[in-house]
Parts: C-alpha cells; sequence; structure tokens
C-alpha cells in the first residue's frame, strides 16, 4: 500500500467550504521581507469556527474548526496536506518521523523542538499532554474508536526531553497507526495545563494512565472545554500562549469573524507573508457573492447554481461567472472525501425498525439520482459517491468498487412493492408484516408507514435543489419525508444527538482527516467516534479490522459498505473557489484535497 | 407600510333620487365604487391574477414543485414557446412558478392581512371605548411597539421561532397591527362621544351592546379600508422576507422568494426571472391601494343618498 498518498478524516461541508481552503505547494519565498497585506477568507455558510480547543467532541470536528482555524496556530504532531496533496509533509510536522521497533510494538518519537508563542519547547511532555487525556477521557475526543489504536491498544507511554515512547499490545499497522491515530496528535503546552485560571494542575507531567494523571487531565479537559464554549476567550493569554503555528488570533467574535497575525516565533519552515490575515463569517452563498463582487473576499466560492457554464470534466473548472472573471480566477479539484448522509438506526428513532431494513435503505439509495444532481444542480462540478472512499482513490489502497445501486425509481418502487408495503394515499404501508422473505422485515406492524424526516445544513441553493430532488423521488415512490434546515454546526449536532430524524446532511460528508486512512473504524464501528447514527454490523466490523489491524486492501470493506448502506451516499460537490488575481505564489495555486487553509503561503 | 394618512379626494358623486324607493346602500356603494375607473380596472386584475394563481398550477399541467423532474428541462432557459417566461435557476417553468408562487403569497397575504386587522380592531376599538388609563395603557404599548422597527421585530422572530408557513402568517399578523388599532381607536373614541352612544349608555345599553351596535358599525369605512391596505402590507412583508432568504422554504415558493433567486440571476442576463414577476407583483399592491382608495370612498356615509 502506498500510505504515503493516504489519509484522513474530518467533517467538512465539502461543496463549499472545501474549495475555500486553497493550500499551496510549499513555495518558500526567498528574502525576508517584512509581511505585508491582507488576505481576506469567507467561512462557508454557517460554518463558522467555534471550537478553539483542538482536544474536541464530534460535534466541533469540523474542516472550518480543524483545518480552517485551529490548524493556524496549533499545528499537529505529524502534518498532512499541502498544496494539491494529502501527503504527510514531514517539514512542516513537529515530530520528526516515527520510529518502530519490537515488531512494531513500540513507536518512538523524536520532537524537533519547535517552540510555543510563550517560549516552552514543543517536546515529550506537550505530546504527552495530549496523551495522558486522551487515556484519561477519551470519549470526549471524537477521533477516538473503541478497541483502536490510541489509546485503546496503548500499554504504556512515556516521554523525556524530546522523546515520546509509545508501547502497544500487539503489532500495529505502522502506516495505519501514523495516518490515524499519530496524527490526531496536537502537542499542547503546560500552561493549557490548569483547572481554573490561576490552578495549576498535572495532566501534563503525570505518569500515562495513573488514576492521579487520569483524575487531573479529566479535571482540565471539563475546564479547557469550558474556556473554549466561550468564544470571548478565544485571544485570551492562555489560548494564544499555546500557539506554535505560523498565525496568532488577535480577534474573533461571536459570529465567527476571525482576524489572525502572523506568529513572529513560529519554528516551522514557511513564515507568514502577509501581515493579516481575515476570516469572514457567512450565512448564505448569496451573502458571500456579494461580497466577492463587491472585492471584498480574496478567497471565496460561487454556489454552482449561479454558474452559466458547466464544468468540463469532472476535477476540472468551467468558465468562471461572469461578474466574477475580471477580478477572480475559478478553481475547483478533488477532495480526499465521500459525501453522504447518516441514517438514524437509533432505537431513539422511532422509524429505526424501517431503516433497520437492507432493502429499504436500498430503495432510498436507488431513488437518488446522483449523475443527474451533479450535472443539473452542481453545474458538473462534482463527483457519484457509491462507497466510503473517496474519488480518485488510489488502486493501491483500494480496488474499483462498482455502484451497486443504479438510479431507477421503478426498482426502488419494486424493492418496497415486492416487501409487502402497499401506497395508500401515496404513502407505503406495510400490508404484510412479518419476517419472510417477502414482508414488511421485524418490528414492522400492519399499517406501519414511510413517513420519514430529514434535515439538511441551510444556506447553499444547490444543497436545497440536491435535496429537493432526493425528496421528491422519495415521494415518488412512496416514502414521504418532512423537511428541515438548521445551520451547519446546528445540524453537526442534530446529526450527533441520533434523535429527530431519519436522514440527516451537513452537506459535505466525511473529509478523511485527521485520520487519513479511510478504514472506517470511525464511521461505522459500534464505538467509532464519528458513527452518529448508531450503525453496528459484526460483518463490517470484521472487515475493518482486516484493514486495521491487518493489512487488507480496503476493497473487502469498501464494497461491503458500498452493498449494505450504512449510510446513504450522497454526490460529492466539490464546489468553485475564487481567488483574487492579485494574489500570489510560487507554484501555482491548487485545491487542498483536505480542505487545509495554509495563508503563509500566499503573497501579493 | 403602504397606509397613508392623508384622505383620499374624490368627487363627490352624484346619486340619483328615486323617489319612494330609495335606491339600496348596498348600490349606491358599488356605484360609488365603480365610479372609480382606476379601481375598477385593478380589482378586474386582481381577480384575474388571484384567479391564476389559485386556478392554473392546479389544473395546468406542469411541474412547478418537483425538483427531480427539473432535470430533463433545462435550467435558466431564456422565454420559448414551450417556456413562455422561460425556465429559472431551479430549472422550474417561470411563468407556473408565478402562478405557484402568488398563491402562496397571496394566501399568506390574505391570511396575514386578516390577522392584522382582527387584532387591530379589537385592540383599538377596546381602547378608544374604554378609555381612560386602560387607554393610555394600551396606547402606550403601542407606541413602544411601533418604536421597534418593523422588519427587525420581523426577522428577529423568524429567527428566533422557525419559518414554517403557519408562523409566518402568525408572525406578520401579529407584528402588523399597530398602526390599524391606532386607526381604529380614533374612530371609537369619537363614536362614543356621539349623541347616539351617550343616548345608548343613558338607557343602559353594556358597552359590549354599544361598541357591536354602534361604533363597530360606524367605523366600518375605516376598517375596510384599512383591512385592504393591510393585506397589501402583509404581502409586501412576506416578500421582504422572502427576499431576504426568510421566506416559504423550497420547493414551494413565494414571489419574494422568487424575487431573491432573480435577482441574483438578473447579473447573467436571465431578466425573465426578475422582470415579469416584478410587474406582475408591483401591480398587485398598486391594485390592493387602489381598490382601498376606492372602498373608503363607497363606504363613505357623505357620499351616500339620504
Amino acid at each position: 500500500m502506498q500510505l504515503g498518498r493516504k489519509l484522513r478524516l474530518a467533517i467538512t461541508i465539502g461543496a463549499v467550504a472545501s474549495s475555500l481552503s486553497v493550500g499551496l505547494i510549499a513555495p518558500t519565498i526567498s528574502g525576508a521581507a517584512a509581511p505585508s497585506g491582507t488576505i481576506t477568507f469567507a467561512e462557508g455558510p454557517g460554518a463558522n469556527p467555534n471550537y478553539i480547543f483542538p482536544y474536541m467532541g464530534c460535534q466541533f470536528f469540523s474542516v472550518d474548526n480543524i483545518n480552517q482555524f485551529q490548524t493556524m496556530m496549533y499545528r499537529p504532531l505529524y502534518w498532512f496536506g499541502l498544496g494539491g496533496s494529502s501527503a504527510e509533509v514531514p517539514k512542516l510536522s513537529a515530530g520528526n518521523p516515527p520510529a518502530y521497533s519490537h515488531g512494531n510494538k513500540t513507536i518512538t518519537v523524536k520532537m524537533k523542538g519547535w517552540k510555543f508563542a510563550d517560549g516552552q519547547v514543543v517536546n515529550a511532555e506537550s505530546v504527552m499532554f495530549f496523551l495522558n487525556m486522551y487515556k484519561a477521557d477519551p470519549t470526549a475526543y471524537c477521533g477516538y474508536n473503541g478497541g483502536y489504536g490510541i489509546p485503546d491498544q496503548v500499554t504504556s507511554a512515556h516521554g523525556s526531553g524530546n522523546t515520546v515512547v509509545i508501547n502497544f499490545k500487539t503489532s500495529v499497522n505502522p502506516g495505519w497507526i501514523l495516518y490515524n491515530y499519530l496524527s490526531e496528535i496536537t502537542p499542547m503546552p503546560n500552561t493549557w495545563d490548569r483547572t481554573a485560571s490561576s490552578a495549576h494542575a498535572t495532566c501534563a507531567t503525570g505518569h500515562y494512565g495513573a488514576k492521579s494523571t487520569d483524575a487531573a487531565c479529566k479535571a482540565v479537559e471539563t475546564y479547557l472545554d469550558a474556556q473554549s464554549s466561550k468564544t470571548s476567550t478565544y485571544t485570551n493569554a492562555m489560548w494564544q500562549s499555546g500557539v506554535d503555528g505560523p498565525w496568532k488570533l488577535t480577534a474573533f467574535d461571536s459570529l465567527g469573524n476571525a482576524t489572525f497575525h502572523p506568529n513572529t516565533k513560529y519554528s516551522g519552515p514557511q513564515k507568514a507573508q502577509v501581515s493579516v490575515v481575515k476570516e469572514v463569517a457567512f450565512t448564505s452563498t448569496q451573502a458571500e457573492e456579494n461580497q466577492l463582487q463587491a472585492g471584498a473576499i480574496d478567497l471565496g466560492f460561487v454556489d454552482p447554481t449561479i454558474l452559466t457554464a458547466p464544468a468540463p470534466s469532472p476535477g476540472k473548472a468551467g468558465p468562471n461567472w461572469g461578474q466574477l472573471a475580471s477580478r477572480y480566477n475559478i478553481t475547483t479539484g478533488s477532495l480526499w472525501n465521500f459525501n453522504y448522509a447518516p441514517f438514524n438506526f437509533s432505537t431513539n428513532d422511532p422509524k429505526f425498525a424501517a431503516i433497520n431494513q437492507l432493502y429499504i435503505r436500498q430503495a432510498l439509495q436507488t431513488a437518488v439520482d446522483q449523475q443527474g444532481i451533479i450535472t443539473n444542480v452542481d453545474k458538473g462540478y462534482g463527483f457519484p459517491i457509491y462507497s466510503p472512499l473517496p474519488p480518485n482513490t488510489p488502486s493501491s489502497v483500494s480496488g474499483a468498487v462498482p455502484n451497486p445501486y443504479p438510479f431507477s425509481i421503478a426498482n426502488a418502487k419494486a424493492l418496497l412493492t415486492s416487501h409487502g408495503w402497499t401506497e395508500t394515499g401515496g404513502v407505503m404501508a406495510c400490508t404484510s408484516p412479518g419476517t419472510g422473505a417477502t414482508q414488511c422485515g421485524a418490528d414492522i406492524a400492519q399499517g406501519y408507514t414511510l413517513n420519514f424526516k430529514i434535515v439538511w445544513a441551510s444556506g447553499s441553493p444547490a444543497l436545497d435543489d440536491t435535496f429537493n430532488a432526493e425528496v421528491a423521488n422519495w415521494n415518488s415512490i412512496g416514502i414521504k419525508f418532512a423537511t428541515s434546515e438548521d445551520t451547519f454546526n446546528n445540524v453537526i449536532a442534530d446529526c450527533n444527538s441520533a434523535a429527530g430524524y431519519e436522514i440527516c446532511s451537513w452537506g459535505g460528508g466525511w473529509t478523511y482527516a485527521p485520520d487519513y486512512y479511510p478504514s472506517g473504524e470511525t464511521l461505522f464501528t459500534p464505538k467509532g467516534g464519528f458513527n452518529v447514527g448508531s450503525y453496528n454490523s459484526t460483518a463490517m466490523t470484521t472487515l475493518i479490522n482486516g484493514t486495521t489491524f491487518g493489512t487488507a486492501k480496503l476493497t473487502a470493506f469498501a464494497s461491503y459498505a458500498a452493498k449494505n448502506l450504512p449510510v446513504l451516499y450522497q454526490p460529492q460537490a466539490n464546489g468553485a473557489g475564487e481567488i483574487i488575481k492579485t494574489l500570489k505564489s510560487t507554484i501555482g495555486m491548487t485545491p487542498n484535497p483536505l480542505g487545509n487553509f495554509m495563508p503563509e503561503y500566499f503573497h501579493y | 407600510m403602504t397606509l397613508t394618512s392623508d384622505p383620499v379626494i374624490s368627487e363627490p358623486v352624484v346619486v340619483q333620487q328615486s323617489g319612494d324607493n330609495p335606491t339600496p346602500v348596498w348600490r349606491q356603494r358599488m356605484r360609488i365604487f365603480a365610479h372609480n375607473k382606476l379601481a375598477v380596472v385593478s380589482l378586474v386584475y386582481l381577480v384575474l391574477i388571484t384567479a391564476a394563481c389559485y386556478i392554473v398550477p392546479h389544473v395546468v399541467p406542469g411541474n412547478q414543485t418537483n425538483q427531480a423532474l427539473t432535470f430533463g428541462t433545462t435550467w435558466n432557459a431564456r422565454p420559448s414557446i414551450h417556456h413562455w417566461l422561460g425556465t429559472e435557476s431551479s430549472g422550474f417553468d417561470e411563468l407556473g412558478r408565478i402562478f405557484y408562487g402568488g398563491e402562496y403569497s397571496m394566501t399568506l397575504g390574505f391570511l396575514a392581512g386578516f390577522i392584522t386587522i382582527v387584532v387591530g380592531t379589537i385592540y383599538g376599538m377596546v381602547a378608544g371605548f374604554i378609555g381612560g388609563i386602560t387607554d393610555t395603557v394600551m396606547m402606550r404599548i403601542i407606541d413602544a411597539m411601533l418604536s421597534i422597527p418593523f422588519y427587525f421585530l420581523l426577522i428577529t422572530l423568524i429567527t428566533i421561532f422557525g419559518r414554517s408557513t403557519p408562523f409566518l402568517i402568525i408572525v406578520v399578523g401579529v407584528t402588523g397591527w399597530f398602526g390599524n388599532a391606532r386607526i381604529i381607536r380614533g374612530d371609537a373614541l369619537l363614536i362614543r362621544k356621539l349623541e347616539y352612544s351617550q343616548a345608548a349608555t343613558s338607557m343602559g345599553a353594556s358597552k359590549w351592546h354599544i361598541i357591536r351596535r354602534h361604533v363597530f358599525p360606524n367605523s366600518i369605512s375605516n376598517i375596510v379600508t384599512v383591512a385592504t391596505f393591510s393585506v397589501a402590507d402583509a404581502i409586501l412583508a412576506l416578500s421582504a422576507l422572502g427576499f431576504l432568504g426568510l421566506g416559504i422554504r423550497a420547493p414551494q415558493t413565494d414571489w419574494g422568494t422568487m424575487l431573491q433567486y432573480g435577482a441574483a440571476q438578473l447579473q447573467n442576463g436571465y431578466w425573465w426571472e426578475v422582470y415579469p414577476l416584478g410587474a406582475i407583483f408591483i401591480l398587485v399592491i398598486v391594485s390592493i391601494n387602489y381598490i382601498g382608495d376606492a372602498l373608503r370612498d363607497a363606504f363613505e356615509v357623505r357620499l351616500l343618498e339620504r
């Protein structure tokens, strides 16, 4: 497997926000001219940063919080993604490449000795701070997957000076552990090791796994979580003392408008070349497009519905919108992402019995006209998605996975009628209860109707058109949906609550970051960190284990996931980014597949 | 608000005397109304457009809400023999969507306008007829509410409570009656001091009886006039919400929402997504105002024969 091309996870608004982030391929500008100029970056509609602490739960685990906000300040142990690449970038990582020993049961990480803004060295203690917290309160971090990797497979860990040693119960796949677990670690400063503004704790310095350490870490996590929930604290000394990235946050408001200035003490290779970076919050694409027309945004996006000409082919940009063509370049690319909408398998869901039936999920998936949506709604700026693998997944990672459920309204309806459902008043009702092959299935009584609820993120006409088209098709096969919209951040929380919906969508699916290898344990195992729909399948777990504990390719897992439909696969809209023409780079501009926003590579 | 405080200057209408059989009042009122040619034309236009909005989407074959079916059409297509006003930014037939959206706009407008006039009339009559400290307190409440910018209040409530269709009607209704209450309260204040009200009071009539038998009938002129303007105001308010992205949720639509999306596409030269609807919409509002003016004349007692 070519692990160098494999990747990571995090929620993204996909269609829009990912296209905003334009990382460039390491153009180290020679000379030491003082940074000058301002870059203004448009946040996705409703996708404003709302959490600064890198140890976060799933409701905050988004591209707008991680890749376009936190990592500008707080650099992870291992950095992935630069320019058009999603591969690891050793020179941007705070740690040297890990060394594996004892039959891959021991990993040794040597830190480079970078410094936080307050002068503290980013050392073993900084890494142990994160590891101790992870051990003490694993479920508070969205990357945690019960039984997998760190911390569940770790027997001990200790740090001294610049060296961290982690011991595992069993041999680990070196690539998988690097791409999905070491990649999640963010070194944290000892100024954060506190339980009140003046009460220092021992989470960073405690012994890994000791009860006293766990107690200290839980208290620290509680305090920092509370602080992170108050946006008014983001620019204070505590949060900014922990900056080891190229940018310091100097202003932030509750709407999500952020201002960054260069961190003059950044130890990494690429220093900031502009003096100010502003991130601007929007609630709708129209509002953002108005600002683009006024020239007030340097890095933005347009909703595909406004474009007058389609993309020539997937991943290629077509002609720009006439209103912007003279001032902006349009760009698009391929995301390390698959788009989906979770089904709600939770018993909290009054319709869980229906969602548990594979043939009903098949009917829903078969009625999704992905190609029609990409062509008409997304103007060609998108890829169809039939499995959890991103488009353009290298063959070394997985073989091809065909679409098991081609679009067909007739076939979708036949799946229902052949399982004991009869359309009454436009809604399918169960007329043949039971568990036989031609009956409705377990826990579905006579007269049970297919009335579902769906919620999706507001603010994007393209997303509205997408789901309105899908709902129309579902209605035509007798599955009625009550629809509602909420903001991007709220929909993530709604999905996470596993109540009040049968299908939910924040609009962008899952970007594999910061768990870069698309092995699925986060999304589809019973204790997966972001298994928001409570999906549970022994067969799926077995196949995932083959790729995580073993070295199997992802083909079998992905094929099973394509057929078993743990989620509803959605077309991946890549969106159209807009870059003001005066913004420069020595090597050109390519959208980053992971959604990284790295303004230190931009200059005028 | 479209309601003007200046009285409309109308030419006196010559009403024929008819000897022992005086012309019924309703017929006299119709004659007065008919004398206002602009109002008659407006009424015809309003009836036609309303009928079209309520009938066409239900009887003429076509797709107005099924987003999936638009995949077979060209989106943002120019006017043609197949689509007389072209197609809009989600692929629907523009003319069909105008009628479909009009049904929503008018239904919501009429219902919200109805709420404003009912609430405003009751509130105004109670305040004006009871008078005293009750009137003072009730009017200060009105003053306080009127001091809050109308659209600020509207948007705040929509943001907090959501934008379901029933709630849109209720919000526009309950935030639009303050001006109406003031006008009706003025009538009640005046009528309760007139001789017949005083006489009724001295004969032991209850307040409710006086309001029902004297105040309300003699305020009907203003109530009818205010009602028409209230409908226009409600349609405008709902359209403004739609234009701000707070209107009916797709695939349903209303005129304000259509204008919002159309305005964005206007920059691409897709004029058919704004100008025809804009013209129809403006004429509806103007028509309602002309009709309101004529109704005021028709209900003006001084213009009736004795």
